[in-house]
């Protein structure tokens, strides 16, 4: 028996020997430490045991992350990609994507063994070559890739969709051209139904083509209600894009109602920071009434915050900040106090995500401190508290100060004071005076306090005081009362005597600044202090230098008798300085204040030295960050990080609601497969049992939503057995819809009823008002956002597809501004933050241009987005290129002002940008303006016969045409005419709805040479042509893609 | 305009430092997020503590893991249940095995059904014994003046799993008092919604340790400690008082207490002693560290002293002393667990829950 025992133990020590000698491979860091002959490796990569080729692998793995190069290794490596082996296979994948683009006639060598594990029966080896596959940069195969990829987007597992939908950025990076491919699968993925997918189709859908906001509006139901059971990162991405939606799609949840000026007003009361003038707005609200509020929230957004709201229990903060961001911009006011307390939860998070929590509270409780007042002891600082966490709470704590718990906040931040750390005290004193000024009823008490911190040992603290006691007494004497006089007369007074003691050059010059400003309430002590100063003035710094001089000059022209022989001295003193800037004060001020001369600058001396000083405005330290949309890299940093595009305000022109209907069966054929395989697949991997559970387990807590989706999917089903079914047949889930559709003209139809009242009045002059008037009541014009670009369309095409047109269909315009504008879209030109504040957006004009044909009129909207008043707003450096009529001069813009304008050109090139200048006060800016295709042309009335004239004329070359697979029929065919006149700025000639028939006729804009467009589409099977006559060949090709994809919408 | 082509995030956790590189505007906090799930998914595998060596004995499995959790720069699979389905961790019997057999210890193929159901928990699992820990942990921050007031007190709480159960069980647990938690986050197998309509807590637990829960409770709440800490300068010098007693514990002791004092950069020496526990005093950081196992029930600690200082002292320097210590089967918030249930499954597993309070950001103004 013991010796069995002693046996065992040996074998038991020999196996641990064997495990701690690293000869079992478990110990992987042998390979970091030996520095393998490359040769060695290449004989192992080629040996025919398994053991010998992971080693091999390993080995080369580790040197590559040690940076040694062992490309050399490729051609041993590729050949082991067909190795059976799954962990051997993931290593030389890691190889290859490292090396392949270096190497890439041998990298080819592999593609074919990717192209076979694609199809292995193993979901994890087919997502892995996907993810290999795209991840190799070799430009020739990326043809290959696409198709994998649109493979994968049709898999039954979920987890190779998701890596399909990773894989579409990666290709779009490599090779642009392909993006319309990509786009399309990015399509059918969103309408992919697996919460796996979801998070990473919306990634890529940010990621390749965030304008595509017309992919979203189908699904947008969908990614509410599947928004809890998506993975973080996932939720992370959708809660991100539905927040800009949500801006971009609904009214301001917060505007009051549409009173004249309502909102101006609200604008003027804070001029200061027009950046963030839709906080304003919201902030002063809160406190009015609930029924000052405009329109109810629309439904989809009300579906969209109550769907998010859960999420705050989220344990990600990434999440939680996601979700306070979507209700900080597009909740009503009153309802953003939900986010908070889970907001302050996360800032006491690791210290990395403490500091990024504590930014975005700082910039949110300076636009609206009382989100955070009832949290205040919160942001107390803690001894353990860094630098940088330090001071966001300070800032936080003097956002929040109020009457209310200002002697609270006083009470913490005098713990603070009599820290050892004189960087805690500065802040600690800065803060105190940002309260003061927030709140002046405690600014006796601060001024009490901090002039106590005078006597304080240590400089820095000091100087931080008198600084501050500056600012505070500056403010107090703006208002001054009878208390607040006797307060700053004490205060000077410990101020003047400070001067024997302070030596702090900013402290200095800041009481001597305070003395000659106030020296009438000190009328006996300030000229003492100038004598004082004259006496040291040689060893004083420059900054102390410029003030002794100012005030010596003030105190000339109040007590001259007492001071003009000092300023004398002090001025000869001056005059032989080392410094420039304090030898030209002391020459200005000599002349100034000269009593021999007396010109017209020495008789305004008083006004020159003794005007009124502005009160300093309580600073933010971080103000700057406001600019920036919280949660963003761009806000922790301050500053523009690649790739950062600013929150857009909400919408003027509230875009047609009712894309966000299910609608007319959405382009995804495949997409039943996924459904039946993915269900089966689950019961089928974890027996019947397990599908039950499933359903048990949502069941409970979202029964609702769980039986409309099912209902859903059933109608989706059902429409899977009945090819192409009307999009309202399915009776229960689409009754909502459809009423929607019904209902949307008359419950918008007063309001923008209002607003196309008000165009009409600006547009008087123009021939189409009468048209107008004509269609005034009929609502669905207006429903539809007809714009007045209709103005030169004959009045008969008008009428009838107003007639026929039911269901509005989306347009070819994939432009932030909505689909259903009631103008021409607006196009960016110049965005505020590049522009100093100065925002620009234009829209070609489509009525005829005074100028001749061939000149484009742009109708230019100016908006001062900044918080200064703009000046001199001109164009400049107008290219020798193009023919520019410009905009006339705008002398001022003040805070979010607005002004229209229009400025006209010439185009020479179809394809060549325009470039300009515009200069303002805050300096000049380079705009580059991209022509629109559409508008490259006009319309130009032909008859019949001259049309048919032109087309036998226009041929070969002169031609261009394309095939064309409408989706819908019959309501594309109804929306045709809408779509191509969209887009493009034409004239129709025939319309023939029934038949398929589509004739429309212009100029072209640079040549002005006729140009035809011709639409046939057979009504019975959507399919059809689209031809192009014109004899400017690029053109042509160009409208024709564009009439295109303004048909697929 | 002045744009930074790449910014660098990191994080650093036991010493090693993770860093992601960003090159273009994103969310600052998924990043962090990520590098944070990073760690402890490495945590898992490599047993409890990452440190240089368990990275480098690993480096395979990182590269796997890197690769598997992120693809191209967007979290891909992060849950450790469905890592180690793809990646299995390293196991001794395995890579023995592997060893001699040239083997993968990678497996085939994984369970096609456990990605789309919970993705958080593996499927198949079994256990021989079926059990379930749950630690309720608690700690205290709070900021005490100098007259024994609390200027701010939370307790913030974390429920920690460690569930052997083998299935798929369906576990809610209740509380007798859940109205007392203010404020609470969820792992995501919790289902939100049931808590919010009757304040249970239903999931589905994942395999292994897992963080269930994290809560905060405000309020009046009594420290279980207090220290009153007097520091005091005078010209020649400084004396120190300091008194620690416990306050109410519902009877039980209070463990591991060290009372932490920085001095101010003028002290040059400090001579202390106490009548319970060590002292220590380090006069290079000029801190004082005072540990006591315990707080004893016959007579109160107090830690007493002098200090001596050099000319440039102030008088008006208060250190704040902080505290640490524990209680064990304590819940300082009152918390109180009702029953935990399990559906779905027949077996009847073995139950544990254990609570611990401790000091969390603990400080007395001197």
């Amino acid at each position: 028996m013991q010796g069995k025992l002693e046996q065992f133990e040996s074998f038991v020590n020999k196996v641990k020997n064997n495990v701690n000698m690293n000869n079992l491979g478990l110990d992987n860091s042998k390979f970091f430490d030996v520095n393998a002959k490359i040769e060695d490796i290449k004989n192992g990569l080629e040996s025919s045991s398994d053991k010998e080729k992971m080693d091999s692998m390993k080995r080369s793995i580790a040197m590559m992350s040690k940076g040694r190069d062992v490309s050399t290794l490729f051609p041993s490596v590729v050949k082991n990609v067909i190795s059976k082996n799954v962990e051997l296979k993931k290593l030389v994948y890691m190889y290859l994507v490292h090396y392949a683009e270096q190497e890439q006639d041998s990298a080819l060598l592999a593609i074919n063994t990717f192209q076979k594990d694609l199809s292995n029966q193993s979901q994890y080896i087919r997502a892995s070559a996907l993810k290999v596959l795209s991840s190799i940069r070799v430009k020739i195969i990326v043809q290959i890739i696409i198709m994998a990829i649109q493979k994968g987007i049709k898999d039954s597992s979920a987890y190779v969709r998701k890596t399909a939908a990773h894989a579409i950025p990666k290709v779009c990076s490599m090779d642009p051209d392909h993006k319309d491919e990509l786009v399309e699968c990015i399509k059918s993925l969103l309408a992919d139904r697996a919460t796996l997918v979801l998070g990473s189709a919306i990634a890529a859908w940010s990621e390749v083509c965030p304008d595509r906001i017309d992919l979203i509006h189908p699904h947008y139901r969908k990614l509410c209600h599947m928004l809890a059971d998506v993975d973080e990162w996932g939720q992370i991405s959708i809660l991100n894009l539905l927040t800009r939606y949500s801006r971009e799609q609904f009214a301001d949840p917060n505007k009051k109602k549409v009173k004249e000026g309502g909102e101006k007003k609200v604008k003027e009361k804070k001029p200061k920071k027009p950046n963030s003038k839709w906080l304003d707005s919201s902030d002063d609200e809160s406190e009015s009434d609930d029924d000052e509020y405009g329109q109810p929230l629309d439904a989809d957004l009300r579906l969209l915050l109550d769907r998010a709201l859960p999420l705050l229990k989220s344990r990600n903060c990434g999440v939680v900040m996601a979700v306070s961001a979507l209700y900080y911009y597009c909740a009503p006011s009153a309802e953003i106090p939900k986010v908070i307390k889970s907001l302050v939860r996360i800032s006491k998070g690791t210290r990395e995500v403490e500091y990024i929590v504590l930014t975005n509270i700082d910039s949110m409780a300076s636009n609206k401190p009382h989100l955070f007042e009832p949290h205040l002891t919160e942001f107390f600082v803690r001894p353990s508290d860094s630098s940088f966490i330090r001071n966001i709470k300070l800032n936080i704590i003097s956002s929040v100060a109020s009457s209310d718990n200002i002697s609270k906040i006083l009470k913490e931040l005098k713990t603070y004071v009599s820290v050892e750390d004189k960087q805690v005290v500065a802040g600690t004193i800065q803060a105190i005076g940002r309260c003061a000024i927030t709140v002046p009823d405690v600014a006796d008490r601060c001024l009490g306090g901090l002039t106590a911190m005078l006597t304080h040992r240590s400089e820095t603290v000091v100087a931080e005081s008198v600084v501050v006691i500056r600012k505070l007494l500056q403010a107090m004497m703006a208002n001054e009362t009878e208390e607040t006089v006797s307060t700053v007369v004490e205060v000077l007074t410990t101020l003047s005597r400070l001067v024997d003691t302070v030596t702090s050059p900013q402290a200095r010059a800041s009481i001597v600044w305070v003395i000659g400003e106030y020296s009438d309430r000190v009328p006996r002590l300030a000229p003492d202090v100038l004598r004082k100063l004259a006496k040291s003035f040689a060893s004083e710094d420059a900054e102390v230098k410029l003030q002794t001089l100012n005030l010596g000059a003030k105190l000339q022209l109040v007590n001259p008798e007492q001071t003009s022989k000092i300023f004398e001295y002090v001025l000869s003193l001056a005059r032989y300085d080392a410094s420039y800037d304090v030898r030209d004060r002391c020459r200005v001020l000599r002349h100034v204040m000269s009593t021999e001369v007396s010109g017209p600058l020495q008789s305004k001396s008083q006004k020159l030295v003794h005007s009124k000083k502005p009160v300093p405005q309580q600073v933010n330290p971080n103000e700057g960050r406001q600019r920036f949309m919280l949660g963003s890299l761009s806000h922790v940093m301050n500053h523009t990080v690649q790739g950062y595009d600013p929150i857009p305000d909400f919408p003027e022109d509230i875009p047609d609601p009712s894309v966000r209907d299910e609608q007319i069966a959405p382009a995804k054929q495949n997409e039943p497969d996924f459904w039946e395989e993915s269900e089966s697949d689950g019961s089928g991997s974890e027996g019947t049992e397990s599908g039950t559970e499933e359903d048990d387990f949502y069941s409970d807590e979202e029964e609702e939503e769980e039986e409309e989706s099912e209902e859903e999917s059933q109608s989706e089903e059902e429409s899977d057995d009945e090819p192409a079914p009307p999009p309202r047949r399915a009776t229960k889930t689409s009754v909502a819809p459809v009423k929607k559709v019904i209902a949307t003209p008359t419950k918008n139809s007063p309001k923008t009823e209002k607003k196309e009242e008000k165009k009409e009045g600006k547009k008087k002059e123009q021939s189409i008002d009468d048209l107008f008037s004509e269609l005034e009541g009929e609502e669905e014009l207006i429903a539809k956002g007809f714009k007045p670009a209709g103005e030169t369309k004959e009045k008969d095409v008008m009428d009838d597809f107003f007639g026929d047109i039911s269901v509005p269909a989306t347009t070819g315009n994939n432009t932030s501004f909505g689909l259903f504008s009631t103008s021409q879209p607006r196009h960016t030109l110049l965005k505020s933050h590049l522009g100093g504040g100065l925002k620009i957006e234009y829209s070609y004009s489509r009525s005829p241009s005074m100028y001749g044909a061939t000149v484009k009129t742009l109708e230019l909207f100016f908006e001062n987005a900044g918080t200064k008043e703009l000046k001199n707003i001109k164009l400049v450096n107008a290219p020798a290129t193009n023919e520019i009529i410009p905009f006339a001069d705008i002398d001022g813009l003040s805070p979010s002002q607005t002004q229209e304008s229009t400025m006209s050109l010439k185009f020479t090139s179809v394809t060549e940008t325009v470039k300009f200048g515009i200069s303002t006060n805050q300096g000049e800016f380079n705009i580059t303006l991209t022509p629109s295709v559409g508008d490259l042309v006009r319309g130009y009335s032909l008859s019949r016969s001259d049309y048919d004239s032109a087309k036998k004329r226009l041929t070969g070359m002169h031609e261009a045409t394309d095939s064309i697979q409408l989706e819908d029929t019959q309501a594309s065919l109804d929306s045709l005419v809408q779509n191509v006149l969209t887009f493009a700025y034409l004239n129709t000639v025939e319309a023939d709805v029934e038949g398929g028939n589509f004739k429309f006729s212009g100029r072209t804009v640079i040549e002005d040479k006729d140009l035809i467009v011709d639409v046939t589409v057979d009504p019975s099977d959507g399919s059809g042509d689209i031809f192009v006559h014109s004899e400017a060949t690029v053109l042509n090709t160009l409208l024709l893609k564009g009439i295109k994809a303004a048909l697929k919408q | 305009m002045n744009l930074t082509k790449y910014l660098a995030i990191h994080i650093l956790r036991e010493d090693l430092c993770y860093l992601a590189i960003v090159a273009k505007e994103c969310s600052p906090l998924l990043v962090i997020e990520f590098l944070q799930r990073l760690h402890e998914v490495f945590g898992t595998y490599f047993g409890q503590s990452v440190t240089e060596a368990s990275v480098r004995e690993n480096f395979v499995i990182v590269y796997q893991l890197l690769d598997e959790m992120m693809d191209n720069g967007f979290p891909f699979t992060t849950e450790p249940n469905s890592l180690s389905e793809i990646i299995p961790p390293p196991n001794v019997f395995r890579a023995v095995v592997g060893g001699i057999t040239g083997q993968s210890n990678m497996k085939a193929d994984m369970n096609t059904g456990s990605m789309s159901m919970h993705p958080w928990r593996k499927a198949g699992v079994r256990h021989t014994t079926n059990e379930i820990y749950i630690d309720i942990i608690e700690s205290i921050d709070s900021t005490v003046e100098t007259n024994g007031m609390a200027a701010h007190t939370e307790v913030s709480g974390e429920v920690a799993v460690q569930c052997k159960l083998s299935g798929i069980p369906d576990l809610s647990l209740f509380f007798s008092n859940p109205h007392i938690l203010d404020d609470v986050s969820f792992h995501p197998c919790v289902r939100y919604n049931r808590y919010e309509q009757s304040k249970v807590v239903s999931f589905i637990p994942p395999d292994g340790n897992f963080k269930l829960m994290n809560y905060r409770v405000k309020g009046q709440l009594q420290l279980p400690i207090y220290v009153k800490p007097q520091i005091t300068f005078s010209t020649n010098g400084g004396r120190v008082n300091v008194m620690v007693g416990s306050k109410t514990t519902g009877g039980k002791v209070v463990e591991d207490i060290i009372i932490t004092i920085p001095f101010p950069k003028f002290v040059t020496t400090a001579t202390l002693s106490a009548n319970y526990g060590t002292v220590q005093y380090d006069d290079i950081t000029r801190i004082a560290k005072w540990t006591l196992s315990k707080i004893p029930k016959d007579k109160s600690p107090i830690l007493e002293g002098n200090l001596s200082t050099t000319a440039a002292a102030t008088m008006d320097s208060n250190p704040v002393v902080q505290a640490e210590f524990k209680i064990m089967q304590y819940a300082s918030s009152g918390l109180k667990v009702d029953t935990l249930t399990l559906h779905n499954e027949s077996y009847k597993p073995y139950k544990g829950v254990r609570f611990i309070t401790k000091a969390g950001k603990l400080h007395f103004r001197s």
